[in-house]
């Protein structure tokens, strides 16, 4: 250093406004970069309980798939053991075609698989299942369901094919066509 | 710049750093379970689709029966069978009705299994009443 100490302590040659700039910036510069660290360590830990929120969403959705595919299965084999007049017809015929008693289609229509209700919403029978004459055809019926649980989490409604086949159809497999959001 | 600064800016700088550090190991272990977690629940998911193809394949190879608690004790028996993936636990069960199989997939180390109720009815397994019916049904 070029300068000599005066009898203040400062050094001749520099200016006190220089002296006081340098004087204290380690403070501030340890607090910046302690606040960055921090802030860095909380956008970790953020992205973290934002990844376990994902993951435990998944699994609720997935339980959700599980009861409505067991929902979906006890409704289809009871209009396939019971109600097979059913089968051909849409969800709104259902009133009208005589094979089935008004509390009869209100017991098909709710229900509870493994303590979650369910609700049919739809049954769709594709134009050939109705109107085709053939013995061995093959037809589709499309299955909307809403499930409502019990614990807090939203009704959520899935929809499912159902195969059919001959005249009168009779089911033949059921595939589910996965979840189709929050239920209204 | 004075010695008190020096002590102070030093001390909150390492205590930071510290308490960074355990953070961030806390946030190493939770990414690492996380994953883990992820790829059992993963595991359970293929698990179940597998044995969802495997019930359609012996429904479709089954005659169709009369009875539906006959037609369940025979798909019980023949999807006993067969073995599930390394690493899954599968509990296939007749319901005490004797109507319908529960399943219950389960992975070591995820608390939650996987639980489904499978009906032969569903499937087109029963019930059929005349030969002409079977006929269609396994044409």
């Amino acid at each position: 250093m070029a300068g000599r100490l005066d009898r203040r302590g400062g050094i001749r040659g520099v200016s006190p406004n220089k002296n006081k700039a340098e004087a204290g910036f380690l403070l501030p510069l340890a607090s910046l970069a302690s606040l960055v660290m921090l802030l860095g360590c909380l956008s970790m830990q953020s992205m973290t309980l934002q990844n376990a929120h994902r993951l435990a969403a998944l699994t609720r959705l997935r339980q959700a798939e599980d009861s409505s595919m067991s929902a979906a299965q006890q409704l289809v084999a009871a209009l396939q053991s019971q109600h097979r007049c059913l089968l051909p017809l849409p969800l709104e015929q259902w009133s009208t075609a005589g094979c089935i008693s008004a509390t009869q289609l209100q017991d098909l229509a709710r229900g509870e698989v493994n303590a979650v209700p369910y609700q049919l919403v739809d049954w769709r029978p594709k134009a050939n299942a109705t109107l085709s004459a053939q013995p061995a055809a093959a037809a589709a019926a499309e299955l909307l369901l809403d499930l409502h649980p019990l614990d807090r989490q939203p009704s959520r409604r899935s929809a499912f094919t159902v195969a059919l086949q001959g005249n009168p159809p009779v089911v033949r497999d059921l595939r589910p066509l996965g979840l189709r959001g929050i239920a209204p | 710049m004075t010695l008190s600064e020096t002590v102070m800016a030093s001390l909150v700088f390492s205590l930071t750093a510290a308490a960074s550090v355990h953070v961030l190991d806390l946030v190493s272990m939770s990414v690492l379970e996380l994953e883990k977690r992820q790829q059992r629940a993963d595991q359970l998911e293929a698990g179940l689709v597998a044995f969802e193809g495997l019930l359609r394949s012996a429904s479709h190879q089954a005659a169709p029966m009369g009875d539906c608690s006959q037609a369940a004790g025979q798909l019980l028996l023949v999807l006993q069978a067969t073995l599930p993936a390394p690493g899954l636990h599968r509990d296939l069960s007749l319901e005490p009705s004797g109507q319908a199989l529960q399943l219950q997939l389960r992975v070591d180390g995820l608390s939650q299994p996987r639980q489904r109720r499978y009906l032969p009815a569903a499937l087109g397994l029963c019930p059929v009443s005349s030969p002409a019916e079977v006929a269609r049904a396994t044409s």
